[in-house]
């Protein structure tokens, strides 16, 4: 199926440390998981895809249907559906954090090779950005990423906008530093439907079945 | 200054164990000990000094002897809160959370005056999903401390958990109307979601009207707003008021138009199944209009417009041939579904071709490419590999440092099952890029699936945390709960020692062969050993994921999260059906029912005649062998360790305690290794074909046809499908003839199978009646 994003949940979570560990050096264990999907219900998101689907099709008939166990793959959550993407969100919960005006952090993000150029990450951090801007009041997210990683730090810096803000030595396990990146959260500059560049947009008053 | 103290208790027992429970509770153990060890020296049965031994070894480390003293402990006080309390703490310790609930209810009940047990009790009780027994606990704890809101809360959750939805929402909205003038900015949240959450029961109970009218007033309050409109949309959708909630549903796609169960739904507020096609295209080039960035405008019209319309030509031809100028690697992948109408394949088939033929000279080169990656997939997906690499060939020929195209070549090797060739190439991509650990998780799968499992450890520990003493990464993974790899290790395993049996039944038996029949054996038990320590190390981490909520029970009701708690549990509940668990029990099963198989045939040999000496020469033979490679095991435990200090890091014990029934029969164990499966992920066919052979094995015939029924349910779609299913067939004949040779066989439980059969597989009725008449 082409791809859904929509907000994770706990169903998700095994699903989302699989592409974790498939992608990533930095794990964590499915309990983190669960704090995450437990403390920040609406900061996280997930990218899938669906590989069947029946009823939108009417030409097939029954007959050619096969009846298969769902795959016992650790991407798919369920029959069919697969994670490809996620973004894993908090807020700043560190009583010793120096700052406390509330403010988010991404803990991890990543996209299956495979599914890569298609915007997932961008898409992805939007609905992250948004939903700790309006659920948790967030005035600004901050969040690392390697030095090395040019594709991550040309869509922080410029695709999402963030801003370089110290260079932490050897902030990762193997010895590499980390930029510490930030962006300044404002609710109506986030909505996600101003990054379509539509030329018209919905303003709910139209019939949508016939011509605009 | 303990002296000072008036004595709680009665007599110097009393007052010596009241000191020893301070220190114990200071984490001064050796302390503890000796006063507890003073006392019952004093007096053998002191059964609270008994029970405080008994954790008190938990602590120290003392563990397995601790248990004993607990028990004796409340032999001999078992009306005793304190002894009742102690044994509660050590059995939540030693995760017994059955006991621990038991005997911290004995407590209460004997009349402890510590409410603070209240609040252990009701996260044990919620923990064995006793709900009954958790609203007195939650109810006494709340009136113990009403002032705090998590008590209210964990109240209503008790009561929604057994689906009393009006004490539900009346707990709730006491403390709202509460705690209203003392609200600060930082409980809003919390705030938020427990009013989402009682409108949600609202809507549970039914009464949807009342749901929508709460929403609205509560909305200056939620911070959710995501959820606010989903419920508004679908209480709209629930009341029939369908053109409101289509505006819902649009102001839904508004916020996130890549979600596609919005689209969904606002088909059905527009009714758009009984409007022509022509409305149904329509409404998808407006929402484009809008959303031109977005996947499901330009995706679903490809699943609903029929091959033969215009339509569908052109909307593929868009998608399909934007994606390729973009060179996005999934562009094949995304319209995968839609190939399974064949008309539908051979248009796209045309459009990708006559794109290659006449367009391409327009674009950039690595179009080229793209195209050649999409072409061949698609020859991978009708089975033609021939032409699947000629284009995979050619592309790689033009590109070779593209990395995408190495994982496609290996994915073609793999379906020519030509492994070691797949995994070279897949090293081979990801030689070229180094730092993604995505191809390098690649080539792991695929050295796994070669059978070369030191080399895919070796690679895989390039991005894993390599612990102390440990060679490789092995033990990381496991501690990562790295169920992907864990379980293609199990089936590498299983595949060597598989074809090390197929070594052994190809060598003639003499006595020259007799070391390398050894070395064999020897193998072979290894191997098997290994398998079955990988697989149940995935089944241990799905215990550790069910132990994982324990924590959430009283943190959810604290944090304010009531309504995603509410779903945890039920996450935990069906936390087997995960696919990869499914799988899992399907390899140990594979592996139990081989042991049960050579048990039956040694019980055969043994029958026949004096067999024995036959076992022992062999067993002789082995034990050589295993002498020789004693060094060499050394060296394999360092590698394949799985957690640090392991007894059996091979597995050895596990695989000859199940030859040996050392825990039980072997059926038994694994019928109560499956169980969970049959309850909690009752769509998989294999649960239904496993419980079928199992039972049939222990002559449980009722058990075994109430498999075929639900497999068959599950064959037929659930009856959509009437046509007569040769799997079904071929189990009905075995259940038949099975209950026919049973000389045992009670006639009522003849006649229960017989009528089972007629009245719901009577299609199949040729295959049981020779045997049931």
């Amino acid at each position: 199926m082409g791809i859904t994003i929509r907000q994770a949940d706990i169903y998700d979570i095994q699903a989302i440390q699989n592409a974790n560990l498939h992608n990533l050096p930095e794990n964590y264990l499915t309990k983190y998981y669960m704090y995450h999907a437990l403390s920040w219900p609406q900061g996280s998101f997930v990218a899938t895809t669906f590989d069947e689907i029946e009823e939108w099709d009417d030409e097939i008939s029954l007959d050619t249907v096969t009846v298969k166990d769902p795959k016992g793959d650790t991407a798919y959550i369920k029959k069919g559906e697969k994670i490809v993407g996620y973004v894993l969100a908090k807020m700043e919960d560190d009583p010793e954090a120096e700052d406390k005006t509330p403010h988010g952090h991404i803990t991890s993000l990543s996209v299956m090779r495979t599914y890569r150029r298609l915007g997932l990450a961008g898409k992805l951090m939007r609905h992250s950005l948004y939903a700790l801007c309006e659920s948790f009041g967030g005035q600004y997210v901050s969040l690392h990423v390697r030095k090395s990683n040019r594709a991550a730090l040309h869509l922080y810096r410029d695709t999402l906008k963030f801003e370089v803000t110290t260079i932490e030595k050897s902030y990762y396990q193997d010895g590499e530093d980390a930029y510490a990146m930030q962006k300044k959260l404002i609710l109506d500059e986030l909505k996600p439907h101003l990054f379509e560049n539509a030329e018209v947009v919905d303003d709910f008053s139209q019939d949508l079945l016939d011509d605009l | 200054m303990a002296s000072k103290r008036a004595p709680i208790l009665g007599n110097k027992e009393d007052t010596n164990f009241n000191e020893a429970l301070k220190l114990y509770d200071s984490k001064q153990y050796k302390k503890a000990l000796k006063l507890v060890d003073a006392n019952l020296k004093k007096n053998s049965s002191h059964a609270a000094s008994l029970t405080l031994k008994g954790c008190i070894n938990y602590y120290i480390g003392n563990k397995p002897e601790a248990e004993s003293y607990i028990v004796k402990g409340l032999t001999k006080g078992e009306n005793n809160y304190i002894v009742n309390h102690l044994a509660g703490i050590y059995y939540r310790a030693v995760e017994n959370y059955t006991d621990a609930a038991k005997w911290l209810k004995a407590a209460i009940d004997n009349g402890s005056p510590n409410k603070q047990i209240l609040r252990d009790l009701s996260n044990l009780q919620v923990h064995i999903r006793d709900y009954k027994s958790l609203v007195s606990s939650r109810q006494g704890y709340l009136e113990f401390q009403p002032g705090y809101r998590a008590n209210w809360t964990g109240t209503a959750i008790a009561l929604h958990l057994n689906k009393n939805y009006k004490g539900a929402i009346s707990t709730l909205t006491k403390i709202e109307s509460i705690i209203k003038e003392h609200l600060q900015d930082q409980d809003m949240y919390e705030q938020s979601e427990c009013l989402l959450y009682k409108n949600d029961i609202i809507f549970q109970s039914g009464d949807v009207q009342k749901a929508l009218e709460t929403l609205e007033d509560d909305k200056p309050f939620i911070k959710d707003m995501l959820s606010f409109l989903e419920y508004k949309a679908k209480y709209l959708m629930v009341l029939g008021r369908t053109q409101e909630s289509s505006i819902v549903y649009r102001q839904l796609i508004q916020r996130n138009p890549d979600n596609i169960e919005y689209y969904k739904q606002l088909e059905i507020c527009l009714n758009i199944f009984e409007k022509p096609l022509s409305s149904r295209i329509k409404l998808y080039e407006n929402l484009n209009k809008f959303y031109p960035k977005a996947d499901p405008p330009k995706y679903l019209p490809m699943m609903f417009i029929p091959s033969s319309h215009p339509a569908f030509k052109e909307k593929a031809q868009n998608y399909i041939l934007g994606q390729l100028k973009k060179g996005v690697p999934a562009s094949f992948v995304n319209i995968k579904p839609i190939l399974k109408n064949p008309k539908k394949l051979k248009i796209i088939e045309e459009i990708v071709a006559s794109f290659f033929e006449n367009a391409l000279s327009n674009y950039d080169p690595t179009i080229k490419v793209w195209g050649l990656y999409f072409l061949s997939q698609l020859s991978l997906y009708q089975k033609d590999l021939a032409t699947a690499t000629k284009y995979i060939d050619t592309a790689l020929e033009h590109s070779p440092t593209l990395v995408e195209l190495y994982i496609l070549k290996a994915r073609i090797l793999k379906h020519y099952k030509k492994y070691e060739a797949a995994a070279q190439i897949m090293d081979e991509g990801r030689q070229l890029d180094l730092q993604d650990r995505f191809v390098n998780s690649k080539a792991t799968k695929y050295y796994l699936r070669a059978n070369e499992i030191d080399k895919a450890v070796d690679l895989i520990s390039l991005f894993t945390k390599l612990d102390k003493d440990a060679v490789n990464g092995c033990k990381d993974l496991h501690t990562m709960q790295a169920n992907w790899f864990i379980t293609e290790s199990a089936e590498a395993y299983k595949r060597l020692y598989h074809q090390y049996e197929e070594e052994l039944a190809s060598i003639e038996k003499t006595p020259e062969n007799e070391e390398i029949i050894g070395s064999l054996h020897d193998k072979i038990e290894t191997y098997k050993g290994l398998a079955l320590k990988r697989y149940t190390a995935v089944v241990k981490i799905f215990d550790i994921f069910f132990n994982d909520q324990f924590d959430f029970h009283f943190y959810c009701l604290r944090r304010g999260t009531p309504r995603d708690y509410i779903k945890t549990l039920q996450w935990e509940d069906t936390i087997h059906s995960t696919p990869i668990y499914v799988r899992v029990i399907k390899g140990l099963s594979e592996i139990y029912l081989e042991i049960y198989k050579e048990q039956q045939q040694k019980k055969a040999v043994e029958g026949e005649d004096d067999g024995t000496t036959v076992i022992k020469k062999n067993n002789k033979k082995n034990k050589k062998a295993k002498a020789q490679s004693l060094k060499k095991k050394e060296s394999l435990i360092a590698k394949v360790e799985s957690e640090k200090d392991d007894a059996d890091p091979l597995g050895t014990k596990l695989l000859s305690d199940l030859v040996n029934n050392a825990h039980g029969n072997i059926i038994d164990n694994l019928l109560k290794l499956s169980q969970p499966l049959l309850n909690e992920a009752k769509d998989y066919q294999f649960n239904w074909e496993l419980s079928f052979k199992l039972n049939l094995i222990k002559s449980k015939y009722v058990l075994s046809l109430q498999a075929i029924k639900n497999l068959n349910s599950i064959l037929s779609l659930r009856g959509r499908i009437t046509s007569k299913i040769p799997q079904i067939e071929q189990l009905v004949t075995e259940l038949g003839e099975a209950v026919s040779k049973d000389e045992s066989v009670n006639e009522a439980i003849k006649k229960v199978v017989k009528m089972g059969l007629s009245a719901s597989l009577s299609d199949y009725k040729e295959a049981y009646e020779p045997y049931l008449n």
